[in-house]
């Protein structure tokens, strides 16, 4: 016993040290739990609260550019309003009063802040549960995709931004119909990379390909821009990794839309019913 | 006590400086640009003799502070926790002389050279436990290590104008 304690004395230090590398650790793979994002929950509210100081003063500067940020989102949305919209052509014989249901609705916001140079980026905007943003819903700017909700408060919301290691989504080059999902690689926030499933259809050299969300998430509406390429490569296994310029300039955001999918519940729940046991 | 308040002050201002300044620059370096300067360790640089298990137990939690304001956590708190157990060990090699007569760290005290030697053994380490902790994963290595090496040169040049702004005196050169 004695030996004991005469060890713990002599290596606490180490014994400490090692206690809390371990907590760390925990807290590094262990970061995207429940408790986790309650716990940022809290910390994006302080966050926010520091932040809409700040930006109250620099907002004066940018006034121009938002401006012109502006005209270009409302141009945008005025060729492109049938988009946001879901055909209900399914009629039962009794009356309908139009076939076209709302699916999406936008919420205009603020970003307070923004990272571009780490390696897992987050934006914080100034608006949460009062405005009707909750967790995993798209985000978008004038001219394309910048994150999906992760966490909110009641005044602030928390967004995974397109340049994580987390961020994944779907996405169909235009000119192919080729689906593929759009990460990032960590090197420039201009750049993203396009990894397209193993594919026989050749592209072409010198053609400008364009990418746009596709139909198969439930966050982002179909055919929003993504960005465009001319440069890729084939790897082994026939997939393709191309490299997409985004539409967006991620180091010069200032305002925001959050996308709120009103069937989203509904999809989950369709799509989570077991599948019945084979007898 | 007057120490105490002076470390909290300086640690309050380079915090401030860090997210309202260092955060907001988006340097441009070939195809790099994930260049993030870094100067809030230099507080755990110069923290002078205390009991070694506050020292840890401080570091870490201004880990998980900073980690919080980032949302990556665990990330700095790890190489907060790291840098604070190693920074003895390095500042006696460095020093190499008698133990007890190091009571600050500072430019004024050990001279540039050993404080250049001294800030880039440290820099290193905090950049390179950070780093890899954040990415994660050996693919795109050599991004990650120019994402180091320039990350460690910018910090090491922020702390250097930070030391001999609170800490030199220019005609004397004394400690002030």
């Amino acid at each position: 016993m004695d030996n004991l304690i005469a060890f713990f004395i002599r290596f606490y230090l180490v014994i400490l040290f090692i206690f809390l590398q371990v907590i760390c650790i925990y807290l590094v793979i262990d970061y995207n739990n429940y408790q986790n994002a309650k716990a940022f929950e809290i910390s994006s509210g302080v966050q926010g609260k520091l932040m809409s100081k700040f930006e109250s003063i620099t907002d004066y500067l940018s006034l121009k550019k938002v401006n012109d940020s502006l005209l270009n989102e409302n141009a945008r949305l005025h060729s492109a309003l049938l988009s946001s919209k879901m055909i209900d052509t399914f009629y039962k014989g009794q009356q309908v009063d139009s076939i076209i249901k709302q699916k999406f609705t936008f919420i205009g916001i603020r970003l307070l802040k923004n990272t571009v140079n780490q390696r897992n980026n987050y934006i914080t905007l100034s608006g949460g549960k009062k405005h009707g943003i909750d967790k995993d819903m798209g985000v978008i700017a004038s001219s394309g995709i910048i994150g999906i909700t992760r966490a909110s408060s009641d005044n602030f919301t928390s967004v995974i931004s397109v340049l994580h290691k987390d961020f994944k989504i779907s996405a169909i080059v235009t000119e192919t119909g080729n689906i593929g999902s759009i990460i990032w690689n960590g090197i420039n926030p201009n750049v993203l990379t396009l990894e397209i499933n193993p594919t026989q259809s050749k592209f072409k050299e010198g053609t400008l390909y364009h990418v746009m969300t596709s139909a198969y998430s439930d966050i982002f509406p179909e055919n929003l821009p993504i960005g465009t390429f001319t440069k890729w490569k084939v790897n082994a296994d026939n997939s393709i990794s191309a490299e997409v310029h985004s539409g967006v300039d991620m180091t010069n955001l200032k305002t925001a839309y959050v996308i709120n999918n009103i069937y989203k519940n509904e999809q989950k729940a369709v799509e989570l019913i077991p599948k019945p046991k084979a007898k | 006590m007057r120490d105490l308040f002076k470390y909290i002050i300086i640690l309050i201002i380079l915090f401030l400086c860090q997210v309202f300044v260092l955060d907001k620059i988006n340097i441009n370096f070939y195809l790099l640009n994930i260049i993030h300067p870094f100067i809030y360790f230099y507080i755990i640089l110069i923290v002078p003799n205390i009991p070694k298990w506050i020292y840890l137990i401080s570091a870490f939690l201004l880990g998980i502070f900073i980690d919080l304001v980032y949302s990556t956590p665990g990330v700095n708190a790890s190489a907060m926790v790291c840098l604070a157990y190693i920074r003895d060990w390095v500042l006696y090699r460095v020093f190499e002389g008698d133990r007890n007569e190091i009571a600050y760290p500072h430019i004024a005290f050990l001279g540039l050279r050993k404080f250049l030697i001294f800030t880039f053994y440290c820099t290193i380490i905090y950049q390179t436990i950070s780093t890899f902790l954040a990415v994660f994963s050996f693919s795109s290595i050599n991004y990650t290590l120019w994402t180091i090496i320039l990350n460690t040169i910018m910090s090491m040049i922020l702390v250097l104008i930070v030391d001999l702004m609170l800490f030199y005196n220019n005609s004397t050169g004394r400690q002030s």
